[in-house]
């Protein structure tokens, strides 16, 4: 009789918590989720992600370094019971690849890679779209035709950035350049300062940035009396009177169907990426100074670019160096733009 | 020494740096409005609570051991060396210039070259700031420091440059090392054959400077060098030589660091180990065999930063301000005790 209701009682238990298990969910980021960059704007799809999705309960490691710190977190998490993993830095690809080989039981998705297995899947979005409806404003708005752009790393993704705010501001003032500063680090707000003073000095009159927090770039812009367009999130308190416009993530409902569907096993392995006309990425508010034509220039533009009539990488596209990458007519691949090693014409810089 | 005063010279130091360093970490969780005890707690278990725990721990023991070692034995001559840091990158940069030109090579001839290769990088790095002290009478912890930066930046230099590899799209770091260049590791966990190398590094050293010739020819010129003079022993030569060894030491801390943990050359791949070297060196007096328990102790305390985040989501650099309280409570204390004549 005793022994009978123990058994239920161990039998209620367990039917209570495998009812409320909650699925837990861990995130990893290369920086502070303050940094009104790269990592809140992943913060942000975390808290709508748990918002919105059942019985989920996340947790987040901040600054973890792109080396083998990382891998001992996931292996942290994985042995914490944690059964999905967002590795959220460009740099944990290939540790979250080890460590996803160790732990077949749990699931990995890495923000913006473009390697799989077979329990990794990478998630991105072309944000390059808005990168160059963001250049519109800068053509439009600079006066001495000198555009300067301040990055990390010449990954593929930050060459696209570079490449696609370049063309937005010629396709308004065909003569402008961009003179591009590499900083050699995700974030470093005293060098991205002093490159922003540098490039000022210059003549460069518009800034522009591919670095975690874009903080110390817009102050300085602002500082100076130039113009600004933002990374990431919207930054434009920082600069009440430069601010331009930026690109700015929108992580929530990509990560709440990415859970979804691990939950519902549906899951599989894939180059997850977002757009323009999912929502995913989305120009953030203008400011004081762009005026109602450049609005509606850009309007123009981010239409046809939703609708797919008249996509990004569409020819002509023409290197540095004169080569014709796209010939007019024609358009890159995907795989091509994904591994993009090149700065188009009107780039002053090297990819190295 | 009888009971009383061992446990004046010894235990009592000891337990006072660990209270006073409890105290001051007590009062910083509090100020981040976290319960103290519940959350030391949480870090040991987190640093040796199961398997997993102790191997991590362990991975981070095997660099800050070696840079321990590096420390102590110049310290034996007097030397106040903090160049461990350089040392390691340099350390790795020769290594990965070798394991990158013998890419196919089999474990057999790659891992040994490798190793040796790490070790004159590291040895030479070491060397030179011990010839500027021998002949030129320059200070080795000026020295060494700047050197810290200068080897930092080569190997940035060749990871975004000359060795940046292509399949890397682009990412700051040379190609992936070859299975024939990674360093055995034990039990499935990260562990690797560096751990065994620093504690038979330190025993080692241990028996050369306590019972050699050699180790008692270092006390006499540390204590006297114009004694040391007429007894023939040349000091400028066991400078450079000392050097030398501490590089040596660090340069195969950087090389496991690059061939196991990062798996290819990429920046930071020091961390701070060299500094946590540093500062393990002095809580255990310059002492080769205290250093191994107090390696596995501020390993511990590194590898906890885990559930620092995860529990109380502090950030990973809290772990840090505990390491710099665990020094500066040491050192505290060891200067009262110092005061207070304590000590025979």
């Amino acid at each position: 009789m005793k022994f009978k209701s123990i058994l239920a009682a161990i039998g209620l238990f367990a039917a209570i918590t495998t009812a409320y298990a909650e699925t837990k969910i861990g995130y990893i980021y290369v920086g502070p989720k303050t940094d009104y960059g790269y990592n809140y704007a992943q913060d942000q799809g975390r808290l709508y992600m748990e918002k919105h999705v059942k019985d989920v309960k996340t947790s987040y490691f901040e600054n973890i370094p792109e080396n083998a710190d990382v891998e001992r977190v996931m292996e942290r998490l994985a042995q914490s019971g944690y059964k999905v993993i967002f590795a959220t830095s460009y740099g944990y690809l290939d540790p979250a690849l080890k460590v996803a080989k160790k732990y077949p039981n749990v699931t990995f998705m890495h923000s913006g890679g473009f390697k799989l297995a077979k329990n990794l899947g990478t998630y991105f979005a072309d944000i390059d779209d808005v990168m160059y409806l963001a250049g519109i404003s800068a053509g439009a708005s600079t006066k001495s035709g000198k555009l300067g752009f301040i990055a990390a790393h010449p990954i593929p993704q930050v060459l696209r950035n570079i490449n696609a705010f370049t063309r937005g501001a010629q396709s308004v003032n065909p003569k402008v350049t961009t003179t591009v500063v590499w900083t050699g680090t995700w974030s470093d707000p005293a060098k991205e300062a002093e490159a922003a003073n540098a490039l000022i000095d210059s003549g460069v009159d518009v800034l522009s940035m591919h670095v975690d927090s874009p903080i110390a770039i817009v102050q300085t812009a602002e500082k100076r009396g130039v113009h600004v367009v933002g990374y990431h999130a919207d930054a434009s308190k920082f600069a009440p009177k430069g601010w331009l416009v930026g690109a700015a993530w929108n992580w929530g409902p990509m990560m709440t169907k990415i859970v979804e569907s691990i939950e519902k096993g549906t899951w599989k392995s894939e180059n997850i990426r977002g757009s323009l006309a999912t929502g995913d990425v989305k120009l953030t508010k203008f400011g004081p100074s762009v005026t109602d034509k450049t609005k509606a220039l850009i309007a123009k533009k981010e239409q046809a670019f939703v609708s797919g009539k008249d996509p990004l990488w569409a020819g002509p596209i023409v290197k540095q160096d004169g080569t014709v990458v796209a010939a007019e007519g024609t358009t890159m691949p995907s795989a091509s733009v994904e591994q993009m090693n090149f700065f188009v014409k009107g780039v002053i810089g090297t990819v190295q | 020494m009888n009971g009383s005063r061992v446990l004046r010279a010894e235990v009592f130091p000891i337990l006072a740096s660990a209270c006073l360093f409890l105290a001051l970490g007590a009062g910083f969780f509090l100020l981040e409005g976290h319960a103290p005890v519940a959350l030391f707690l949480e870090m040991v278990k987190s640093a040796f609570g199961d398997s997993f725990a102790w191997s991590e721990t362990l991975v981070k023991v095997a660099p800050i051991l070696l840079c321990a070692s590096a420390v102590v034995l110049p310290a034996k001559l007097g030397l106040v060396t903090v160049g461990a840091q350089g040392q390691m990158n340099f350390g790795a940069m020769a290594g990965t210039a070798l394991v990158l030109s013998m890419m196919n090579g089999s474990a057999w001839v790659v891992l040994p070259l490798m190793l040796l290769t790490a070790s004159l990088g590291g040895a030479f790095w070491g060397a030179v700031p011990g010839v500027f002290k021998a002949r030129l009478g320059v200070n080795e912890t000026i020295s060494t420091l700047m050197l810290n930066y200068l080897a930092l930046q080569l190997v940035d230099y060749v990871v975004h440059g000359p060795w940046k590899d292509p399949s890397n799209l682009g990412w700051p770091a040379s190609a992936n090392f070859p299975d024939a260049a990674i360093l055995p590791t034990f039990f499935g966990s990260r562990v690797h054959l560096g751990l065994v190398i620093g504690v038979v590094a330190a025993l080692i050293l241990h028996v050369l400077v306590t019972y050699s010739r050699w180790g008692i020819a270092l006390k006499v010129m540390r204590s006297n060098q114009r004694v040391a003079l007429s007894a023939g022993l040349n000091y400028e030569r066991n400078v450079i030589i000392v050097m030398a060894i501490s590089g040596l030491l660090a340069g195969i801390a950087g090389i496991a660091e690059t061939s196991v943990m990062q798996g290819r050359l990429q920046a930071g791949l020091a961390g701070g180990y060299g500094w946590s070297g540093f500062l393990v060196a002095w809580l255990s007096g310059q002492s080769f065999l205290r250093i191994i328990p107090m390696s596995i102790l501020v390993g511990g305390l590194l590898s906890s930063a885990d559930a620092l985040q995860l529990f109380a989501q502090l950030p990973s650099s809290s772990a840090i301000i505990l390491q710099g309280m665990l020094f500066v409570s040491a050192l505290v204390v060891m200067n009262w005790v110092k005061l207070r004549g304590y000590h025979a």
